[in-house]
């Protein structure tokens, strides 16, 4: 750095792809979907709906979703190298789908002890909410000169997303008249 | 589709070598050979000072005017690239922190200073010389098993004439100099006023 320069360090790594076997993918959540009773967490209030509210079902274990954990090890491998990553062994320890309607979002939250976590956009348009990424880190959230907001992360139908699970997220209101829904899940590497 | 890494939230830091280096180097020179360094002793044999507690503000006693000229265009340029609008700042504290052989500097940040910064009067480019690091300011990223390349330790740049400004809050230490030539370094914390303005800078920088 001889010239003058402002260099950006510490980030926080976060993935986005939008699948190639899309088509495929889809077809592996209409089963799910016509067997879903959608419900909202009754202690969260009226945020949004889930395929399980307990997130003690798995909808891997339920489901086949071959294609679709296909494309989840193909990313998570493109994900690790770029995180320099010796690849291990993984599962994948929870999955759900979550349903926005109209008015409903998402609260910030992280997803505790997962290496990381993902969410595949099943079925999203332009003005139903967008996922956003609040800081972690505090002191530039509290900081008069140093950017510490939230960042949103405009995604597709189709797109996948994958992040630390320590990455305090939420979802903005979905505003249109359109459902969306999205599928979560969390990975953990074998130690 | 091509995949995309994004590198959300990172922390800002600058570097840039001074136009003034004479003037500033006469100035600072004429300081030094007043001071009586001593080290701090609630750090332990670290590293010596010319001020352990920290309450003096040598741009104020020894009335620096080449530096903080300097330092104003550095600051400027600094808080420009952060979306900022700078109104005006105060240098609220100055020290000299002089390293002989064996001295280091624990890691530690600098509290409620807004920016901090480094201006480095002696360093050596030899092997050996104390080098400057910042430590992740994210505990979580630098403890999970696949965030290791983005945590972690982080080399500073530091020639002599160089000014590193980087976040009071960004944590930092340097490692054990093991030249017996010394090496000098003046270190300062700013307060600045003014208010975030630039969005489409932010967008640049963070996203």
């Amino acid at each position: 750095m001889s010239e003058p320069n402002t260099e950006s360090i510490f980030g926080t790594p976060l993935y986005y792809n939008e699948l190639d076997n899309y088509e495929k993918v889809q077809q592996d959540f209409d089963e799910p979907l016509v067997n879903t009773t959608w419900e909202m967490n009754p202690g969260w209030g009226q945020t949004h709906y889930l395929s399980d509210p307990t997130f003690k079902e798995h909808l891997f274990e339920i489901y086949p979703l071959d294609n679709f954990k296909k494309e989840i090890d193909k990313n998570l491998k493109l994900f690790c190298k770029s995180l320099n990553f010796n690849w291990r062994p993984y599962s994948i320890r929870s999955s759900w789908m979550a349903m926005f309607k109209k008015g409903n979002w998402g609260h910030c939250h992280h997803h505790g002890t997962s290496d990381i976590s993902g969410v595949y956009y099943l079925k999203k348009s332009r003005d139903d909410g967008d996922i956003y990424f609040e800081s972690p880190c505090i002191q530039a959230q509290t900081s008069l000169c140093f950017f510490g907001g939230n960042m949103v992360v405009p995604a597709k139908q189709g797109g996948l997303i994958l992040f630390p699970g320590w990455l305090k997220h939420g979802i903005n209101m979905n505003n249109s008249d359109e459902d969306r829904i999205s599928v979560s899940f969390d990975i953990v590497f074998n130690r | 589709m091509e995949h995309t890494i994004r590198n959300l939230f990172p922390t800002p830091v600058y570097y840039g070598l001074v136009k003034d280096y004479d003037n500033i180097q006469k100035e600072i020179s004429g300081c030094i050979d007043r001071i009586d360094f001593n080290y701090n002793q609630t750090f332990g044999q670290t590293h010596h000072l010319s001020d352990p507690t920290f309450k003096e503000n040598l741009f104020e006693k020894y009335k620096f005017k080449c530096f903080p000229e300097e330092l104003k265009q550095h600051l400027g340029t600094y808080v420009s690239s952060l979306g900022f609008q700078l109104n005006g700042f105060t240098v609220e504290s100055s020290w000299i922190a002089l390293y002989r052989k064996g001295d280091y500097a624990h890691i530690h940040h600098h509290g409620g200073s807004d920016i901090s910064g480094a201006y480095y009067f002696k360093v050596n480019k030899e092997e050996g010389d104390g080098k400057f690091f910042f430590t992740s300011p994210n505990l979580a990223l630098d403890s999970s098993l696949v965030g290791k390349k983005y945590g972690g330790r982080m080399p500073g740049p530091s020639d002599q004439g160089g000014i590193l400004l980087f976040p009071g809050w960004l944590p930092h230490g340097v490692e054990t100099h093991q030249l017996e030539e010394e090496r000098i370094v003046l270190s300062f914390n700013i307060l600045v006023h003014g208010q975030m303005v630039d969005e489409e800078m932010l967008d640049k920088l963070y996203k």
